[in-house]
């Protein structure tokens, strides 16, 4: 035989789960194979298929950094089937992996630069494996600045690594929630118009940002106003995905495929694909 | 590779010597319509003056529903079994030249990026395609306007042509020479070769001219009134993407057991409105106009952007079968008027 089935997963174990906000958990899975554990690796931004056996399987972004091995992470929004699965399982369950999948952020294009990380909700999934990559390449990368919004306080996910993103060198996390609440002492505003007032400069900086649809959309035409060029400005991309392999035909933009060509993609490359996202 | 000839009475003989060798999936009428089935001899096949089978060769080669794997649940671990491979080689008898250059749509599609779609590619390497010229299309063909694979086949092992009482024998491949072998064929002699001429002569001029589909529709317009005018009519059933034979769009589903299961993929289409559904519920293809130009755009530009072909190959199925008479041809023509304008 040539090449493996390329539906079949890999056999995987939960190994820890955090849960973040009231509709939120990440999950550590190891590899039931220590050779495959040993060995595998992926790139900031790529995306797996998880399986729940007797549910099915859903596209997830990998949230852990590649520079962190032995174990691959993922954050998982409970909407529908395979999610609410997710979301019942306890730690030792069995689960099944197709991954890496995607391309990636073209983090050697990024290094010398000042970065802002720009994420809204569980948009801060796909971010944070980039970030903390980043962060544990510490030297390669200019000024790193994360703002990171959700709908309340309760909504934002890795709290617990606030402090570490705070405390590395060069680096500021500004964190912001759409209402007013007791006890919070950080911006209070929708994530756009915060970048608004905080202003990065373009010179020499790169935006990546992720969220829902509508924040993605306003961040962009801000950041368009602020001279960020639009190869100065990259996203990664939702939609419905089956078999993740560029196959089922689902998943396409005009002639690229998200799941394939994507889920990367700058602001120039967007401006070349039709308005179908 | 040299032509051989055929004589009627020798084509039971040589189906025969085919099946005992490989599984022979020919044409037969089923419930009046033909359709490619396995069969045991000539006597089930329905090849004489055939116009277009009603289904293409697509089911053979990816299947309506097919099995990704089964799995086993025991308390907190797993175990996956993937399916076993079918290990008989076939001949499909009897393809229509479009349905052959389908194939190599499809197998653009399946191996473009890594990994490639291991069971499409298991069962395409095991088939051996003797093909038919078509000398009576259908009012709904148009093959010649996207493709010269009726004259110049692609994808098939031997090319037949019937000339009336002998069937004219082209090997394409080393393995149509050999399934060649298994007949009682002869060299063909200069009659032979200009009876052929002068039938594949008759059956372009019945066809329609080539046009400039290729050129036209990569200048397609996005807001075009003809997408407002199918949104209209298309009820969205489908039937036109299940009959295409280029169609190759997937869904993956599980049978809801606990303890074991199984994970397939079934046949899908752009035509539906869950389509593109997302969990958030957002849908970038919510009506039949984006659905439809969908369509359209994917066989005749995203195609060939992508896989420098057309994905259309003028078999004309969606047309004869679209309940609201929605004909591709002339919604081509309608893009083309507005480009050629501009
Ligand atoms: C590249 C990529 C990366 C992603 N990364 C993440 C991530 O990191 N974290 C994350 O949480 N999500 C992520 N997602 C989204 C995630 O894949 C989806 O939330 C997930 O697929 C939902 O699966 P499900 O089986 O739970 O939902 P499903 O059960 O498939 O669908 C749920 C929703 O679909 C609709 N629906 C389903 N069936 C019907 C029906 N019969 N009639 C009407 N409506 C219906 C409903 O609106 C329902 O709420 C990512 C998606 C992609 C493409
Ligand atoms: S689009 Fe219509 S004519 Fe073209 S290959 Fe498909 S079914 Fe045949
Ligand atoms: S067959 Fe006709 S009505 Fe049905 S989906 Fe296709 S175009 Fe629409
Ligand atoms: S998810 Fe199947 S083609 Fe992209």
């Amino acid at each position: 035989m040539r090449i493996e089935n390329p539906y079949i997963p890999k056999l995987a174990t939960i190994e820890k789960i955090i849960t973040e906000t009231w509709d939120t958990k990440t999950f550590r899975a190891v590899f039931k194979d220590e050779e495959l554990r040993e060995s595998f690796t992926y790139e900031p931004g790529q995306f797996q298929e998880i399986s729940v056996f007797g549910v099915g399987e859903a596209p997830f972004c990998l949230t852990s950094s590649p520079t962190r091995k032995g174990f691959v992470e993922f954050s998982v929004k409970k909407i529908g089937s395979v999610t609410s699965a997710l979301h019942e399982i306890d730690e030792g369950a069995t689960i099944g992996i197709r991954a890496p999948l995607g391309n990636w952020f073209p983090y050697e294009e990024f290094k010398g630069k000042d970065l802002w990380f720009i994420g809204g909700g569980i948009g801060m999934a796909p971010l944070r494996s980039l970030l903390n990559f980043c962060l544990d390449n510490r030297k390669d990368y200019g000024k790193v600045n994360i703002i990171y919004g959700a709908r309340s306080s309760g909504d934002l996910c890795f709290t617990y690594e606030f402090d570490e993103w705070q405390n590395s060198p060069n680096t500021e996390l500004f964190l912001t929630i759409d209402k007013e609440e007791e006890g919070w002492n950080k911006n209070v505003g929708f994530v756009p118009a915060y970048v608004m007032d905080l202003k990065p400069s373009p010179k020499n900086a790169i935006a990546i940002t992720c969220g829902p649809p509508i924040m993605i959309k306003f961040t962009l035409q801000n950041l368009k106003e602020l001279g960020f060029e639009d190869n100065q400005i990259w996203t990664t991309l939702e939609m419905k995905m089956k078999c993740g392999i560029g196959k089922c035909g689902r998943c396409n933009i005009g002639p690229k495929y998200v799941c394939v060509d994507g889920p990367v993609f700058s602001y120039a490359q967007l401006k070349e694909l039709p308005p179908e996202y | 590779m040299e032509a051989k000839v055929i004589l009627k009475q020798d084509l039971a003989a040589w189906i025969d010597a085919l099946v005992k060798q490989y599984e022979v999936i020919a044409p037969v009428t089923e419930d009046g319509v033909v359709v490619f089935r396995p069969v045991s001899g000539l006597s089930e096949m329905a090849i004489e003056g055939m116009v277009g089978p009603a289904k293409s060769l697509r089911e053979h080669f990816t299947p309506p529903t097919e099995t990704l794997f089964d799995y086993k649940l025991e308390d907190l671990s797993a175990e996956v079994i993937p399916p076993e491979n079918e290990e008989r080689h076939r001949v499909i008898f009897g393809a229509r030249a479009c349905d052959a250059a389908a194939l190599l749509y499809v197998d653009a599609v399946y191996s473009n990026v890594e990994p490639i779609d291991t069971a499409y590619f298991m069962r395409r390497e095991k088939t051996y395609l003797v093909g038919l010229f078509c000398d009576k299309p259908a009012w709904s063909c148009f093959c010649t306007e996207v493709g010269d694979f009726l004259t110049n086949p692609v994808a098939m092992d031997v090319y037949l042509t019937d000339l009336g009482n002998r069937y004219y024998a082209e090997p394409l491949t080393p393995k149509g020479e050999e399934l060649i072998g298994l007949g009682n064929f002869r060299p063909a002699d200069e009659n032979d070769k200009a009876a052929n001429e002068e039938i594949r002569r008759k059956a372009l001029e019945r066809l329609p001219k080539r046009a400039e589909h290729e050129t036209a529709c990569l200048s397609y317009d996005w807001d075009h009134p003809v997408w407002i005018e199918l949104a209209k009519k298309c009820l969205s059933c489908g039937a036109c993407a299940f009959l295409c034979p280029t169609c190759h769009c997937f869904d993956i589903q599980e049978h809801p057991k606990l303890k074991k299961g199984s994970r397939y993929r079934c046949w899908d289409t752009c035509q539906f409105e869950k389509f593109t559904l997302m969990a958030s519920g957002h849908n970038p293809r919510e009506t039949r106009k984006e659905r439809t130009r969908q369509r359209v755009f994917h066989k005749f530009k995203y195609s060939q952007e992508r896989y420098c072909m057309l994905g259309c190959v003028g078999c004309g199925r969606c047309i004869a079968a679209c309940p609201v008479n929605i004909d591709i041809r002339k919604v081509l023509e309608e893009l083309e008027k507005t480009a050629v304008a501009k």
